[in-house]
């Protein structure tokens, strides 16, 4: 059986709609044609103050514990550490990071921070933007009789039905 | 039955197929391999009884909901094991036998890859899973008056079921994220399949051996929605293609015996090949998860029309009762909660599973057939097939627990409890299985 020619065009069609679709995803920084623009720029959380993600994604009751684990992006050079109040935030430098390192010529690691300086943040509105040799071959297959049987019921009998064969002496086999 | 003396020579007689001729293997096939009734994978999917559609925060999402992986942040490399003890009690017209076996392996190997991203979140990853088994012994007995002898059937059968996943996530929106997986599925069938018979008047036996040698190659997609409605629930939903599924391999049968009078005979080794093709039906899965406070509750919903299945492009049917289906409509049913420790890195939970049957029915018992023609004999496996009644759906219980080590490595651990038991006429069949599967995660 060909496989992929059993697959539904629309299918694929389908597939690769929904992987390419990402409109709301962003991949690429869009370009920022601004005479007040300045590259030095450290991270997104100087433009944006709530860069990256929707609080909904902060499901982990204890962050303290799991919030490194489950929810910090492993590309992001710092980081927002939530308050106590669970309001503020404060940017956090993590140690041997470039953001964003691959395009750093644009946005880099350009700026020394003081990991403990809190910094309130509203979280919100941006500011900007197979094996044997077969002698024969047959096919396996069975086949399907009903018959009463001398117990005098009634079975459910299929039977895979074989090729013919001989019966030989062992005995003259030998000789 | 019948059963004479023949030493002339036969020609071998190929046989010509009908579509009838193959819907009794095609069943008893598709019920030893064991591709409808594949399970969990990972240590905290299964120790929430597989609840897992609408949480799938990690590498399981490539199994559960590829839509799920677009929450991931950091790269992961899981790795895991299973261990599986299987009792399989076999009640033949009161004979009984049991034949308890086990199996320890690799269950899994994934790696996810969050791409960098500005906004959203992009993730792909890939894993090889070890998603079922066909391995299965058995041992059936009895006296049967009607044929005149004993009967004994015996099978000794391995082949684990893979799935190499290949999937992406996406966030399309603040809440809402897509997802789809590109699944190839792998399978080595070995079995070996031997019935005896002894004649009660003159003492004469008949031995057959089936030597089956089968790779299984499929192929399917699914695809993934996974929406946060409110902080804490999520929604999540999985549509799986078809599994469009192929099969070939090669099979050596022998026929040996002892006459009356004690003089063994033997026939020619018959050389066969295996070629088959499966249609598996869609699936659907639905899920809904709460996380309230230290409570992460979870349950899915799973359907299934299996008797929509297509063996050789032929919907499998029953051929001596062709209005009943025999293979059913399901709805699989899977509920967890997790609890997270306060202040400690570790989770609890606890789960359940419910599997309704697939199959309307199972062979009983099977033997040989000799019919005599003009230049030879051709035998036959006369396959007794009963239709049963469910005594007891399959189920499980699950537990485990997790702990965080060193906030970068997760160590999980899921025990499985299940059972199932199915009645015919002549025919209890019972299987006790209990799934101990270890998983560790590395996230950086």
């Amino acid at each position: 059986m060909n496989i992929t020619s059993s697959i539904n065009r629309p299918l694929l069609i389908l597939t690769v709609l929904l992987i390419s679709s990402g409109c709301y995803t962003v991949l690429n920084h869009p370009a920022v044609e601004t005479s007040t623009y300045d590259y030095d720029y450290a991270s997104c959380y100087d433009c944006h103050t709530h860069a990256f993600f929707s609080p909904s994604y902060a499901r982990m009751p204890y962050p303290g514990l799991w919030n490194d684990y489950y929810h910090d992006p492993w590309w992001h050079s710092e980081i927002l550490i939530t308050g106590e109040d669970g309001v503020t935030f404060r940017r956090s430098v993590i140690p041997g990071r470039d953001f964003r390192s691959r395009d750093s010529q644009n946005v880099g690691s350009q700026r020394n921070y003081d990991p403990g300086t809190p910094v309130n943040v509203s979280p919100g509105t941006p500011r900007s933007i197979g094996k044997k040799e077969q002698k024969v071959e047959v096919r396996k297959r069975r086949t399907t009789r009903s018959r009463s049987d001398d117990r005098n019921r009634s079975r459910d009998r299929s039977s895979r039905k074989r090729t013919s064969g001989k019966k030989k002496k062992k005995e003259r086999d030998r000789d | 039955m019948i059963y004479k003396m023949f030493t002339a020579a036969v020609l071998l007689i190929l046989l010509a197929g009908t579509g009838a001729n193959a819907q009794s293997l095609g069943v008893l096939q598709l019920n030893r391999m064991g591709i409808i009734t594949t399970g969990d994978a990972g240590a905290r999917a299964l120790a929430l009884g597989g609840a897992y559609t609408s949480v799938s925060d990690d590498a399981y999402g490539l199994v559960y909901n590829p839509a799920g992986l677009a929450q991931i942040r950091k790269k992961e490399f899981t790795l895991g094991i299973d261990h599986v003890d299987n009792d399989l009690a076999l009640s033949y017209s009161g004979y009984k036998s049991e034949l308890p076996f086990s199996t320890t392996g690799i269950g899994h190997v994934s790696f996810v890859y969050p791409y960098p991203t500005y906004r959203g979140s992009l993730v792909l990853g890939f894993g090889a899973f070890r998603m079922g088994s066909a391995d299965r012994e058995h041992f059936k007995t009895s006296i049967r008056p009607d044929l005149g002898g004993i009967l004994e059937n015996r099978l000794s059968q391995t082949g684990s079921i893979y799935q190499y996943r290949f999937g992406a996530g996406i966030d399309v929106s603040p809440r809402a994220s897509l997802g789809a997986n590109l699944v190839v599925w792998d399978q080595s069938l070995e079995y070996t399949e031997e019935f005896y018979f002894e004649s009660t008047g003159d003492l004469s036996t008949y031995t057959f051996t089936d030597n089956t040698s089968a790779d299984l190659d499929a192929v399917s997609l699914e695809f993934g929605l996974m929406y946060k409605v409110i902080e804490g629930l999520n929604f999540g939903f999985m549509a799986s293609s078809p599994v469009w599924v192929s099969i070939d391999g090669d099979a050596v049968e022998d026929y040996i015996g002892n006459y009356s009078d004690g003089v063994a005979w033997e026939t020619d080794p018959t050389y066969l090949l295996v070629e088959d093709e499966y249609t598996l039906p869609m699936k659907f899965r639905l899920g809904i998860s709460y996380q309230l406070f230290n409570f992460l509750v979870s349950a899915d919903a799973e359907y299934c029309d299996y008797s929509q299945t297509k063996y050789n492009g032929t919907r499998l049917f029953n051929e001596l009762y062709p209005e009943e289906d025999i293979l059913n409509e399901v709805v699989d049913l899977h509920a967890g909660v997790e609890f997270t420790v306060p202040d400690q890195p570790i989770k609890l939970r606890a789960g359940y599973t419910y599997m309704p049957a697939r199959f309307t029915g199972f062979e009983e018992i099977a033997f040989i057939e000799e019919e005599i023609l003009a230049d030879g004999f051709e035998y036959y496996i006369v396959s007794e097939w009963g239709q049963f009644d469910v005594l007891q759906e399959r189920q499980y219980f699950t537990f485990g627990a997790g702990a965080l080590i060193d906030r970068v490595i997760m160590v999980d651990l899921a025990v499985s409890v299940g059972q199932m038991e199915a009645e015919s006429e002549y025919l209890n069949e019972s299987e006790d299985i209990t799934r101990v599967t270890l998983s560790g995660s590395y996230r950086f």
